[in-house]
C-alpha cells in the first residue's frame, strides 16, 4: 500500500510540485514584504502640511504644536469658499488642498475644476514643472527624477482603468518609484516602485489568472488546488507510515 | 540524503497549515465577492450640490451673503487642518476637516466635523450623543441600505479592534439591521462616512482571509510571524520536494515514455525456493514490479529510497546510486545488493531475493 501511495505521491507532484514552489515562494514574498511599505506609504508623504498661513505672533503662541511643522511662509487664502459657490452654485464634491505649494479648490461642475485659493485663478492643467513640484515635495527624501511624461494613450497595465491623461514622474533609485499625477487636479493617483511591480507578477503567479490577475475561481487554479490537496494527503499518509510504521518486522507486505 | 531529512520533518510542521491554505484558498473562490463586499446592499449617494443655498438668488449675490463660515474663520478655529472638505452630514451641510489621514480609510485618522452654517462643532464620537444627534447615525444607515423594508436592531459605538473590521483603527458606530444576512452597516465616528455594510458572506470571507493569512491575532494583516516562518518552511518543503523529483528523473527512476515496453525476468527467491519469471514494463521499478506480481518484499517506505528494506541481488554489476551506498554496506553492493526501489526492470535480467527478516 505503501509503494501505490508513494508512486501517487511523486506523480501528482511531478504535476503539481512546480506549481507548490511557485505558492510557495511568492507567498513568502508577500508575507515577508510590509504591504504598505508595497504600497508605497512610507514612500509618499501622507503628512500634508497645514493649511494656515502662519504670522509671527501666531507662532509664539502654540510653539509647541508648530515645533514639527514646516516654517516656509505660505500663500494665505484670499478667495473664500462663498466666493467660489456664487460663482459655481450647482458645484458638488468642494475641497480645499494642496497642489504642491498652492492652496486650491477643487470642485466638481460640468467637470473638475481647480481654483487656485490664493488668486482665484482657475487652473486649467498641470504643467510639466508643477507635476514635477508636486512630485518632488510629496516623497518624503530628496530624491532624482529621471523622467516626466505626460500619458495620454496606451497606458502602462500597472495603472489599471484610471482615467487619463498622466502625468508620469519616473524616479532615480534602486526601487524605481513613479508616481502618476492626475492631469486636471494635480492630486496623486497611484505610486508604483518595483517591489509593488513584483508583487503584482507574484500574485497572478500566485492565483495562477497571468492575464487580468483578479480571478481566484478560474479552472487552473481549481485543478490544482485539488491535486494539491490530493498530493499532499498521500505525502501525509507516506509521513504518517515513516514516523509510527517503520519498524520492517510488523510490516506486512 | 539530508534534504530528504528535511523534506520529511517540515512536512511534520506544516502540513496542517498546508491544507487549511489549500482549503481556504479554495472556498474564497467560491465565495459570492458581491455579496461579501456589501455591494448588494450599499447604496453610495451621488453628491448633492449647494444650489439651493446660492441658485437663482440674485438679492445674495448683490448683497455678497456668505451662506457658510468663512475658510479663513475656520482656519483660525482650527489651525491644525491640511485639507477642508465641504459635504452633507445626512441633510446637513458640513465641513469635514482633516487634521491627519493615512493613505487607507482605515489608519488611524484624525478629522473634525463642523457644521457649515453655524460652526458648530459635531463630535458623533461620544456613546450618548447630543439630543440634535441623537438620531443621525440610524438615519445615515437606513438611507445607506438598498430596501426599506428592515428594522434596526441595535446601534453602539465600538473602539478598535472591531471584529467584523479587522484593520480598522478608528471608532465606529455599528448599526444592525434585521435582515436574512445580519447586516452591520459601519460608520466611522470621526467622519460619519459609511464605511462598509457587513454580513454573514463577509464573515465568512474574513474568516477564510484570517486562515489563509495565518492571522490568528485578528490582526487584518498577512505580514505577522507565524506565516512569515511558515512560509519560510514551506518554502523548504516544496524546494526539497522538486530536488527529490530532479534526483528521481536524473537517476532514471522516473521515466516518461510513449509506450510501454514489457520484459521478463528471472525472481529467485529464498523464501519460497522457486524460480519464477515476471513480466513488467522495462521502465518501471524493480520494487514495483515485484509489489504489482505479489512477490514477496519489504519496503517499509513504499519505495522512497529512506528505509533500506528492498534489498535484492542483481545478476550484473549495476551502478550504485546514493541510496544504495547508505544503506548496503560495501561487502553487499560488490557482491551486487542493491535497493529494489532504485533500479529498473531494464536493468536486470535475474532477481534474487533473501530470506526475510522476521520470518
Amino acid at each position: 500500500m505503501v509503494a501505490i501511495i508513494r508512486r501517487y505521491h511523486r506523480w501528482l507532484m511531478l504535476f503539481v510540485g512546480l506549481q507548490f514552489l511557485v505558492w510557495s515562494f511568492s507567498g513568502l514574498y508577500m508575507v515577508l514584504v510590509d504591504i504598505h511599505s508595497i504600497h508605497g506609504e512610507d514612500l509618499v508623504n501622507a503628512k500634508q502640511p497645514v493649511l494656515a498661513p502662519w504670522t509671527e505672533s501666531y507662532q509664539n503662541t502654540h510653539k509647541s504644536t508648530l515645533q514639527s511643522m514646516q516654517q516656509k511662509t505660505r500663500p494665505s487664502i484670499s478667495t473664500d469658499i462663498n466666493d467660489v459657490l456664487r460663482e459655481y452654485p450647482n458645484a458638488s464634491n468642494i475641497s480645499l488642498g494642496w497642489l504642491g505649494n498652492k492652496p486650491v479648490y477643487r470642485l466638481t461642475a460640468d467637470g473638475v475644476i481647480v481654483i487656485d485659493a490664493a488668486t482665484g485663478d482657475i487652473i486649467n492643467s498641470i504643467s510639466k514643472d508643477l507635476a514635477t513640484t508636486i512630485a518632488l515635495s510629496s516623497l518624503d527624501e530628496s530624491r532624482k527624477i529621471q523622467n516626466v511624461e505626460l500619458i495620454t494613450d496606451n497606458p502602462p497595465s500597472e495603472i489599471g482603468f484610471r482615467p487619463l491623461p498622466l502625468w508620469r514622474v519616473d524616479f532615480v533609485g534602486i526601487n524605481s518609484p513613479t508616481l502618476y499625477i492626475n492631469y486636471t487636479t494635480g492630486e496623486i493617483v497611484t505610486v508604483r516602485q518595483n517591489t509593488w511591480r513584483i508583487f503584482d507578477v507574484l500574485w497572478r503567479l500566485h492565483i495562477m489568472d497571468y492575464y487580468e490577475g483578479e480571478d481566484i475561481n478560474n479552472w487552473l487554479l481549481n485543478v490544482f488546488t485539488i491535486s494539491g490537496v490530493l498530493a499532499a494527503l498521500s505525502g501525509l499518509i507516506l509521513l504518517w507510515f515513516r514516523l509510527f510504521k517503520n519498524n520492517p518486522a510488523e510490516y506486512p507486505t | 540524503m539530508i534534504l530528504k531529512q528535511i523534506h520529511k520533518w517540515v512536512s511534520v510542521i506544516v502540513f496542517v497549515q498546508l491544507f487549511i491554505w489549500m482549503g481556504s484558498g479554495f472556498l474564497l473562490g467560491k465565495v459570492d465577492s458581491n455579496k461579501a463586499t456589501g455591494r448588494d446592499t450599499l447604496v453610495r449617494q451621488s453628491p448633492a450640490s449647494f444650489s439651493r443655498f446660492y441658485a437663482n438668488d440674485s438679492v445674495t449675490k448683490d448683497a455678497l451673503k456668505n451662506t457658510f463660515i468663512s475658510i479663513n474663520a475656520l482656519i483660525q478655529q482650527y489651525p491644525l487642518i491640511t485639507q477642508i472638505k465641504l459635504g452633507y452630514l445626512f441633510t446637513q451641510p458640513i465641513y469635514k476637516l482633516k487634521i491627519f489621514a493615512g493613505q487607507h480609510n482605515y489608519q488611524v485618522s484624525d478629522y473634525n466635523l463642523v457644521d457649515a452654517i453655524t460652526g458648530e462643532l459635531i463630535d458623533l464620537s461620544s456613546p450618548v450623543l447630543a439630543a440634535k444627534h441623537a438620531g443621525l447615525i440610524t438615519s445615515i444607515a437606513k438611507t445607506s441600505y438598498k430596501e426599506n423594508r428592515y428594522a434596526i436592531s441595535r446601534v453602539t459605538l465600538l473602539q478598535p479592534p472591531i471584529e467584523d473590521l479587522p484593520r480598522e483603527r478608528n471608532a465606529v458606530w455599528q448599526v444592525n439591521i434585521d435582515d436574512e444576512s445580519q447586516t452591520s452597516v459601519y460608520i466611522r465616528a470621526q467622519t460619519g462616512d459609511v464605511i462598509a455594510h457587513v454580513n454573514d458572506e463577509t464573515r465568512w470571507r474574513d474568516l477564510l482571509l484570517m486562515l489563509h493569512f495565518m492571522d490568528y491575532t485578528q490582526q487584518g494583516s498577512f505580514n505577522n510571524w507565524f506565516i512569515k516562518i511558515f512560509a519560510m518552511f514551506t518554502l523548504l518543503l516544496s524546494s526539497t520536494g522538486l530536488w527529490w523529483i530532479y534526483r528521481l528523473f536524473k537517476d532514471g527512476q522516473i521515466k516518461l515514455t510513449w509506450f510501454i515496453r514489457n520484459k521478463t525476468v528471472v525472481v529467485r527467491s529464498a523464501d519460497t525456493s522457486k524460480k519464477q519469471t515476471l513480466r513488467a514494463s522495462a521502465n518501471s521499478s524493480i520494487l514495483n514490479s515485484l509489489l504489482t506480481n505479489n512477490i514477496n518484499i519489504q519496503a517499509v517506505c513504499g519505495g522512497g529510497g529512506v528505509c533500506g528494506t528492498c534489498k535484492f541481488k542483481a545478476d550484473v554489476e549495476l551502478a550504485r546510486s546514493a541510496a544504495d551506498r547508505k544503506h548496503i554496506t560495501q561487502t553487499e553492493l560488490d557482491l551486487g545488493y542493491r535497493l529494489a526501489c532504485q533500479h529498473l526492470i531494464k536493468e536486470v535480467s535475474a532477481i534474487g531475493l533473501d530470506k526475510r527478516k522476521g520470518q
